[in-house]
């Protein structure tokens, strides 16, 4: 499949393929330029067209209605090379002996015409016929690798001599310097002198003043104006450039965030990455959508930026919409997927369940020691990964993640110690709340009057983490004791006692139950 | 010395003559004008033509009406001026005194 263009060509209309139209384009601008004279240029292309028109006509048959490069390429064997074209002109004796007496040479200048300081990189670019901006990106990288590009770059713009001329501009190219080159070139030149002398006539006439001021003040103002667009174009390039190189860091890390690990607590070597944060709550399908959402989310207008400010840096000047549009596209549909997630994760949080169960202590003695199995928090202080909020935690490498349990000591009616533990979840239904509650699994041990709680419950890797959480209420009579060991200071939540002491302060204590809680007994 | 492009120099040469007394006849438009130099191997491609048509008219030798065509575009048809006629005359004249001239040449002893 091949792109058709609809071209005019002396008055009909023809549909070309886009190859065919280049070539007929390139070929009728090559024959054009071999004229000096404009008018007389014009007249023969005219011409030339409406032959072409004519043999086009010839060959279209019903079953050809595009023209091809190939009946281009016949067209033009039929109308000739633009040279020989060109030959029958009366100058082409002399053209030939400037054609023999100039040999192609190029030489380094300093580039007027592309600069952005000086115009060094420009003709430097033009010497070694490359793009203008890998010299700026060489002498920018060596400014930062040590700063000598400085000195090298003053010292190309005091040696090296400004392409003024025409001559010299057709030398910095590598172009040959012939008649007909020449005559392009001081042709162009000179249409361009013409707009800018139409324009400045035009701007002179409506403001006298201004002419006058301009004259006046433009010698000194001109120097010191270069100097001062000089001065603040090598600032705007050093610190554009910084924000450029800080910019790819930045983008680096994003794109690096979600597959590599980062060290969130710099004083412990804690690695994870934010796919295994995530884990615990969601399935594995909704983590990497959410991760590559977010992380085009970020990524986008940080990219978006770092694109703009290397164009304004290096004055290049694209237009892609194509690109714009399918970035801003790129960007909303990751944003709606986030939201979508987002909502049908949090469903999952909608509804509450819990399951209770309670038992009697018959510890056979008015006092009951309260102890937790010590051996969990160690292992949870040296295995664990993640420490949300020191309430839950996820593991590396086990099979459960581990949540802290509350305990509270109130006073019974009863004359025997009772132990209730109340276990509770979120869910995305009551049901599923409730079976979720009943996931959780949570152990306690007697021995004699010891009561050992275990800090943590625990939910295994097979169900998500839906805000569990479990309560322990040890129901103490009035009138009896409990020690409560040092351990329990950080599970205990809120517990009622009559010197106001908080639970930190009550592990470690010995209490006996009366009307309004516990009161302390013994350190 | 390249024998193709000495003929192509001569018949340069002699081009803008023969244009000149293909008009001389009748009014064409180029096409036609390519016709008839194709048909006598004066031209090989086409393209060579238009500049000298321009110069000529130019030059004031030839002038051109635009006529309307059964099949495309309106057509230019070329036809001598009388500076043109007069310009012919003269280049018949020494035509014919450049065959002579080369007869006797061939002939000199």
């Amino acid at each position: 499949m091949k792109k058709a263009i609809k071209i005019n060509l002396s008055g009909i209309i023809f549909h070309i393929d886009e190859d065919a139209y280049e070539k007929l384009k390139a070929y009728l601008d090559t024959i054009s330029r071999h004229f000096s004279n404009k008018q007389e240029s014009k007249e023969i292309i005219d011409d030339i067209e409406a032959r072409i028109a004519e043999l086009f006509q010839e060959k279209i048959t019903e079953e050809t209605q595009v023209i091809t490069l190939k009946l281009v390429n016949e067209v033009i064997d039929i109308m000739g090379n633009p040279e020989d074209i060109a030959d029958t002109g009366e100058e082409a004796e002399q053209q030939h002996t400037f054609h023999e007496s100039y040999s192609r040479s190029r030489r380094l200048y300093r580039d007027p015409e592309n600069s952005v300081i000086g115009g060094v990189c420009g003709g430097l670019a033009a010497y070694f016929n490359v793009d203008p901006v890998i010299f700026r990106l060489l002498f920018v990288i060596f400014f930062f690798a040590g700063g000598a590009s400085i000195l090298v770059y003053a010292i190309l713009w005091i040696v090296l001599p400004r392409a003024d001329t025409a001559a010299q501009k057709l030398e910095m190219r590598g172009e040959k310097v012939n008649v007909s080159n020449l005559e392009k070139k001081i042709r162009e030149e000179y249409d361009s002198v013409k707009e800018n002398v139409k324009e400045g006539y035009t701007k002179a006439r409506n403001s006298d003043t201004y002419k006058k001021t301009e004259r006046a003040a433009s010698d000194f103002f001109e120097v010191l104006g270069k100097i001062l667009l000089v001065f603040v174009k090598v600032i705007l390039i050093i610190i554009g450039t910084s924000l450029v190189i800080a910019g790819i860091g930045l983008l680096i890390g994003l794109i690096a965030l979600p597959f590599v690990g980062i060290h969130m607590f710099p004083f412990e070597s804690y690695n994870f990455s934010l796919g295994d944060i995530l884990i615990p709550f969601t399935d594995p399908v909704s983590v990497t959508l959410l991760v590559i959402a977010v992380t085009l989310l970020l990524l986008i207008p940080v990219a978006a930026m770092l694109y703009g400010l290397v164009k304004l840096i290096f004055n290049i000047k694209t237009r892609n919409r194509g690109l714009t549009i399918g970035a801003v596209t790129l960007w909303f549909v990751s944003l709606f997927c986030i939201i979508g997630i987002v909502a049908f994760e949090s469903s999952n949080y909608s509804d509450f369940g819990h399951e209770d169960y309670s038992q009697e202590l018959n510890i056979g003695s008015d006092t009951l020691y309260i102890t937790i199995n010590e051996s969990q928090d160690e292992y949870l202080d040296e295995e664990s990964i993640i420490d949300l909020g020191n309430k839950w935690f996820l593991m590396e490498d086990a099979d459960a993640f581990y949540g802290r349990i509350t305990l509270d000591i109130e006073r019974t009616e009863d004359d025997a110690f009772l132990l209730e533990v109340e276990k509770e979840s979120k869910g995305r239904s009551w049901d599923n709340a409730q079976d979720n509650a009943s996931n959780i699994d949570y152990h306690y041990r007697t021995s004699g009057n010891t009561l050992e709680l275990d800090p943590y419950f625990s939910v295994d890797l097979d169900h998500k983490w839906r805000f569990p959480r479990v309560e322990a209420v040890v129901r103490v009579p009035e009138g009896k004791v409990v020690v409560l060991d040092r351990g329990t200071r950080d599970i205990l939540e809120g517990v009622r006692n009559v010197d106001h002491l908080s639970d930190w302060n009550m592990a470690g204590k010995t209490w006996r139950m009366t009307e309004d809680g516990l009161e302390k007994i013994a350190n | 010395m390249n024998i193709d492009n000495a003929k192509a120099q001569m018949r340069k040469g002699i081009l803008e003559y023969c244009i000149l007394s293909i008009l001389a006849k009748k009014d064409l438009y180029p096409s036609d004008i390519i016709r008839a130099l194709k048909e006598n191997d004066l031209i090989v491609v086409e393209g060579t033509l238009y500049p000298l048509l321009t110069r000529q008219k130019n030059a004031g030798l030839l002038h051109y009406r635009w006529e309307e065509s059964t099949q495309g575009p309106p057509r230019k048809y070329y036809a001598l001026t009388e500076i043109g006629k007069s310009y012919l005359k003269e280049l018949d004249k020494s035509w014919a005194d450049l065959i002579n001239s080369v007869k006797s040449i061939k002939n000199y002893k």
